[in-house]
């Protein structure tokens, strides 16, 4: 096992540099087709990105883009999952607003920035109304799933022990619900990340979003490029941790125990 | 003579106006007797349970009659509130996320008894079922009959007076099923009255005080077989005895009356 996980990282490392090597190739060979300062240069992306570092912006940047994505999902989430398990649990109700959730998450999200921007300054809040909006729906949907499809054996188990609304709710349906939320936790991650950086493309005056509209404004593509391949990195990273967490809250779930897993 | 602790007269049960499942029932359960309701798959019988139970609430099911549980109707939840009813369903029905401890501990969990007695107990339990070295398993790690028996101890460890199994040894091998029929004639007699519901005559008469046979469907009582042997009861002797014999042959005839007399 130990081998095979070696070998797919040095397999994952390989693709990653034949890919960089390719591209550099193209853009040295055919200079004419493949213009630098429209498709970049691997070489000149980490020079100017190791500039944009040392400048210190990289870090002030990342900070507000992540502040703000990261607030964007944590209020999504838990807005997503307390109105997701009140409508889960009141159907007659839902089915009176369901129209009105299904239209408003059809809404293209990242048109609503303008308006954001303009109820909100240029400060942070607009981008975590933003980020917010595009996670709460991904959240509301899945724990509205998950509450009505709470195992009803479960939930009579916990009954006939003589449990409280709030214990069942305790005990059974909201341990059932991390399955669905961690579902869609990581596309929650990417949605939180977007929409603080569409947010920072209308009006901002820091952030990765912010500093990527700058960079093409005056055409260093190599630096565009650089923060697109960094918020790769931050994205990839949140996800992994997501993931982790998700791995220690569903521990108990099969496909999660250990490789040894022995059924008796 | 002991109260009855089970008591309905004139009980129908329909999820459907005109549709009954159960039909006009009488039944009496006194304190500290082990009844076994007989009778074939789809007659009724579960949804009886889990009405008793205070599982089916007012909407989802129609009552005619009276019934009542420990002097309490079963619909308003009372008797469950109080923790004096148990039930062990079909299906283990165990939380996955809880370790095989604390599963069994629920019901004291429920009742905020966190106490070194309450753990105490669910360990002797635990260890009365075999289960002492699987305490810290997730119930995904263990087969249908140990799990059955992780549900025997959730039952049993908060001491409900009266309890209510459901085909709980159905999908269960006969080897497995033989072990948890002796636990269950073992740890359910004395004070405790059981109504058992079942479509296995040998299940019935190995355990039961009585065994109830319904028709199939609506549920009405065909008859009543007194078994007789006091309990608790050494299940492997009992089953191989020319008494056993002759019951489940008296219990088989009840059952195929009707086909007999035609």
């Amino acid at each position: 096992m130990i081998y095979r996980n070696r070998l797919i990282l040095v397999l994952r490392l390989a693709l990653g540099a034949l890919v960089v090597l390719a591209w550099e190739a193209l853009v040295r060979m055919f200079p004419e087709t493949c213009d630098p300062n429209l498709f970049g240069q691997p070489t000149r992306i980490v020079s100017d990105f190791v500039d944009y570092t040392q400048s210190g912006f990289l870090l002030k940047d990342t900070v507000a883009t992540l502040s703000a994505a990261i607030l964007g999902l944590v209020i999504g989430i838990i807005l997503g999952l307390c109105i997701g398990v009140l409508f889960g649990s009141l159907r007659h109700t839902y089915t009176v607003f369901e129209p009105y959730f299904v239209g408003l998450n059809s809404l293209p999200r990242p048109a609503l920035a303008p308006i954001l921007v303009l109820w909100f300054g240029l400060g942070l809040t607009s981008k975590i109304f933003l980020s917010a909006s595009l996670v709460f729906f991904v959240v509301f949907f899945n724990t509205l799933s998950g509450v009505r499809q709470t195992d009803r054996s479960l939930v009579d188990a916990v009954c006939v022990t003589g449990a409280s609304w709030w214990q069942v709710f305790r005990l059974v349906t909201l341990p059932s619900l991390y399955g669905w939320v961690f579902a869609g936790f990581r596309t929650s991650v990417s949605l939180a990340l977007i929409g603080a950086v569409v947010g920072e493309f209308v009006g901002a005056s820091r952030g990765l979003g912010y500093r990527m509209m700058i960079a093409t404004g005056v055409l260093d593509t190599h630096l565009a490029f650089g923060i697109l391949l960094w918020m790769g990195v931050l994205g990839a990273v949140a996800v992994m941790l997501g993931t982790a967490v998700e791995r220690r809250l569903l521990r108990w779930k099969s496909s999660y125990q250990a490789q040894s897993d022995v059924k008796i | 003579m002991s109260m009855n602790v089970i008591q309905t007269r004139s009980l129908t049960l329909s999820y459907k106006r005109d549709v009954p499942v159960v039909l006009n029932l009488g039944l009496d359960v006194a304190e500290g007797e082990f009844i076994a309701l007989l009778g074939p798959s789809g007659c009724g019988k579960t949804t009886l349970l889990r009405f008793l139970a205070g599982l089916l609430k007012p909407g989802e099911i129609i009552v005619e009659g009276q019934a009542t549980v420990t002097g309490l109707h079963p619909s308003e939840g009372e008797h469950l509130r109080g923790g004096k009813v148990g039930f062990v369903f079909e299906h283990p029905s165990l939380l996955p996320w809880r370790r095989v401890l604390d599963n069994g501990r629920l019901g004291l969990d429920i009742r905020g008894n966190s106490t070194s007695d309450g753990n105490t107990k669910v360990q002797e339990l635990m260890q009365s079922v075999g289960l002492k070295e699987y305490v810290n398993f997730y119930p995904d790690e263990l087969s249908l009959g140990m799990q059955q028996r992780v549900a025997l101890v959730r039952c049993l460890a908060y001491e409900p007076g009266v309890i209510l199994l459901d085909t709980p040894f159905s999908g269960i091998d006969s080897q497995t099923k033989l072990e948890m029929l002796d636990l269950v004639s073992h740890l359910m007699f004395g004070e405790k009255t059981i109504l058992f519901v079942t479509h296995d005559v040998s299940e019935a008469v190995t355990l039961a005080d009585r065994v109830i046979v319904l028709t199939s469907g609506p549920a009405q009582v065909k008859s009543v077989v007194d078994v007789g042997e006091k309990r608790p009861r050494d299940v492997r002797a009992f089953r191989q005895s020319e008494a056993f014999a002759m019951l489940e042959r008296e219990v088989w005839l009840e059952v195929l009356r009707d086909d007999l007399q035609k």
